[in-house]
């Protein structure tokens, strides 16, 4: 029985990889397919194999610290479930709502409630909440004020250049790179969040010893899970996303992409789960400030500083009294 | 009074006080972070506010 338990959890945790990378297909392929550099096809291709090969390049720090979350002696298959059921119920709701909320701190979120619903305050290690919720902010404004001096220093390079025809053919070529950056960078930090997931499981059956390496069957069907539902999900997204893309010229698009991709690296390498979609958020709403202020659209920004505050204490509710069901069925 | 106000200035130090906010909750290996952004956007804002009354300068003459 623990045994059909424990390969549903983590069946049900690659789903949520799934439908992570399914979401954000569009942040890492819109600019791309919108400026016709690539086909929706080859841009899905593209972007999911970028997602896929991030664990060759960037350690896996993050992976560990969501494995930190819950402490080890509390954390089991029922606090696992309550935890993720908390996040992908959040995910669907804020969906519902259309509150770009984030697939990361719902997970955080959801973690954090299952375990303290078990174990109390103690059960949390507030080092590690420490280490991830100023980032929540921090992430954003990485991305904006990145976004922002990237653009006026490449404005300012290209502003002699009397061929803007020339100027925008080179950056539509740039756009490769930077969408191969962001995807590497999405790869590297979406999927460690489930690894982490599932290291916990792991840890708490009893499989793996606490700060092990993770197991490359745990790093592989992660980075597949996320790639695949970016595969599928961009394919989908930009088939129906047409004109609401933002409007972003190739130039813009590149300094968003490489403010994104800047941010994403950084905190991957420290260890800092972040989410992907806030990041290209404040990256585009920096790019949209350094060329015309009033050209942002600010709704979108202020529904995003609301997900941030709703997010985590949200999911964590919910998943506490899914572990409250839990437990009664225990 | 706010009618004259460069609102992308005001954005930078809204943001930079947010992050001044977040320095002491921050674990002391990433307090950089918090420092960099609240100096970055800080002058940032200084200097759209100064672009944005220079440009008002201008549209009077």
């Amino acid at each position: 029985m623990t045994n059909v338990l424990f390969w549903s959890v983590i069946g049900m945790a690659l789903a949520f990889d799934f439908v992570n990378g399914f979401h954000d297909a569009a942040n890492s392929i819109a600019t791309i397919v919108a400026t016709r550099v690539l086909s929706p096809f080859k841009a899905v291709l593209w972007a999911a194999s970028f997602n896929f090969i991030a664990f060759a390049v960037l350690p896996l720090k993050v992976a560990d610290e969501i494995a930190k979350v819950v402490s080890k002696d509390i954390a089991s298959i029922g606090v696992v479930f309550a935890g993720l059921l908390g996040a992908i119920f959040w995910n669907v709701l804020t969906a519902w709502l259309g509150l770009p909320s984030s697939s990361s701190h719902a997970l955080v979120g959801g973690l954090a409630g299952a375990a303290i619903a078990k174990g109390g305050w103690h059960a949390v290690k507030t080092e590690t909440l420490r280490k991830i919720a100023p980032f929540i902010v921090y992430s954003p404004m990485i991305g904006v004020t990145l976004g922002f001096l990237i653009l006026v220093v490449v404005m300012w390079i290209v502003h002699k250049n009397r061929n803007p025809k020339a100027v925008n053919k080179r950056f539509r070529k740039l756009q490769l790179l930077s969408a191969a950056a962001f995807s590497l960078g999405h790869g590297a930090n979406d999927a460690q969040k489930t690894m982490g997931v599932i290291i916990t499981l792991l840890v708490a059956t009893n499989r793996m010893t606490s700060g092990g390496e993770a197991p490359m069957w745990v790093v592989l069907s992660c980075h597949s899970a996320i790639a695949l539902g970016t595969m599928f999900g961009g394919w989908k997204i930009v088939k129906t996303m047409g004109n609401k893309l933002t409007r972003l010229d190739p130039m813009s698009g590149v300094c968003a992409e490489l403010a994104a991709a800047g941010t994403l690296f950084f905190a991957s390498a420290n260890g800092i789960p972040v989410s992907t979609t806030h990041t290209i958020t404040g990256a585009i709403v920096g790019v949209g400030s350094a060329k015309r202020f009033s050209a942002v659209r600010w709704g979108v920004a202020r529904r995003v500083v609301i997900a941030w505050v709703l997010t985590i204490p949200g999911a964590a509710g919910v998943a506490a009294l899914t572990y409250g069901a839990v437990a009664l069925f225990n | 009074m706010f009618k004259d106000f460069d609102r992308r200035a005001g954005f930078f130090f809204i943001s930079a006080f947010a992050c001044l906010l977040l320095i002491p909750v921050a674990l002391p290996k990433f307090r950089f972070v918090g420092i960099t952004l609240v100096i970055v956007q800080s002058i940032v804002g200084l200097l759209s506010l100064l672009d944005h009354l220079s440009r008002k300068k201008a549209n009077k003459r």
